[in-house]
């Protein structure tokens, strides 16, 4: 019976132990999945910001329209040319480009975006409070 | 009679512990295998990566006022230019040649007016895996046309690397 009793208890420890390296395991596995995911969303969406900003529109670069929009008065709605253009370079539609007062892009209805996050500073070109303004591209 | 029945109770108690132990085992084994394969694919991944961004900076493709190099906005006239000679390229980018990597292919996409550029090395060797990520670029046309671009990144050689994502 003392046997019995030993070998039962043995064996609960040995499950327990590989119970437990079973989960370790599988977790170091998403782990390691992650790493590589993070890193190239947060490049990505790093490069799609710059591609953006760096691209034109009427033969003005984005961040001179984004400018323009923001101190003139009446400007044309640019909320269609971005997001246009960001559907083109990025892999999703659940992004959202922000600056601090308003939401430039808002993500498509039923995603909340807030993987990746990248920022940048634009030149106001016309404004007397503000010289810069930060301009937020958040991807999902 | 009762000493046969503990005995009977033991081996059948024994038979399902070792039959959990087996399961168990084989599941923790196969883990472990999984987690080897994602250490390689994380590697590749990593590698086209840190290509993208050395081909994202380097001055055989991106735009140059003389003075500086703009970072991810490709030339047009340098495109055109690699496309008709790749060595221009290949022959400043390339991996040491004992590394498991043989090849590496780049495909840049305007989005714009549909307009690609391909380069490929002169290599022809069959690969047995081959990792592939995009990322996003501008192209430049003159100073007042800058397209928005994709830039797809393929790296290819001997290793078998499995598709975990």
């Amino acid at each position: 019976m003392k046997g019995l009793i030993s070998l039962v208890t043995a064996a609960f420890a040995l499950l327990t132990v590989l119970t437990f390296a079973f989960f370790f395991a599988a977790n170091l596995r998403v782990q390691i999945i992650n790493v590589a995911k993070v890193e190239y969303g947060y490049h990505n969406t790093q490069s799609a910001l710059l591609t953006l900003l760096s691209s034109t529109y009427n033969q003005k670069s984005i961040s001179q329209v984004i400018g323009e929009y923001l101190t003139l008065p009446g400007y044309e709605d640019i909320e269609p040319i971005l997001r246009e253009k960001l559907n083109s370079i990025l892999e999703t539609e659940c992004y959202k480009l922000s600056l601090s007062s308003e939401d430039l892009v808002e993500p498509v209805s039923g995603c909340s975006p807030s993987k990746y996050k990248a920022t940048a500073k634009i030149i106001l070109p016309i404004n007397n409070q503000e010289f810069v303004e930060r301009l937020t591209l958040v991807v999902e | 009679m009762k000493g046969l029945a503990l005995i009977f109770q033991a081996i059948i108690v024994g038979f399902f512990v070792i039959a959990i132990f087996l399961i168990l085992l084989g599941v923790v084994a196969g883990n472990i295998l999984d987690i080897r394969d994602a250490l390689e694919e994380n590697e590749q991944i990593t590698r086209t990566i840190n290509l993208a961004q050395v081909v994202l900076s380097s001055n055989e493709l991106c735009y140059s006022d003389g003075d500086h190099v703009y970072r991810g906005i490709f030339d047009r006239d340098k495109l055109e230019a690699v496309e008709s000679n790749p060595n221009i390229l290949f022959s400043r980018i390339r991996y040491p040649s004992d590394s498991d990597i043989d090849n590496y292919f780049i495909k840049i996409e305007d989005k714009e007016n549909s307009e690609s550029w391909e380069f490929k090395s002169e290599t022809s060797i069959i690969t047995t895996f081959s990792v592939s990520r995009k990322f996003p670029v501008a192209i430049r046309y003159s100073e007042d046309v800058v397209h928005v671009g994709v830039m797809e990144v393929k790296i290819s050689g001997e290793k078998i690397a499995l598709k975990l994502w």
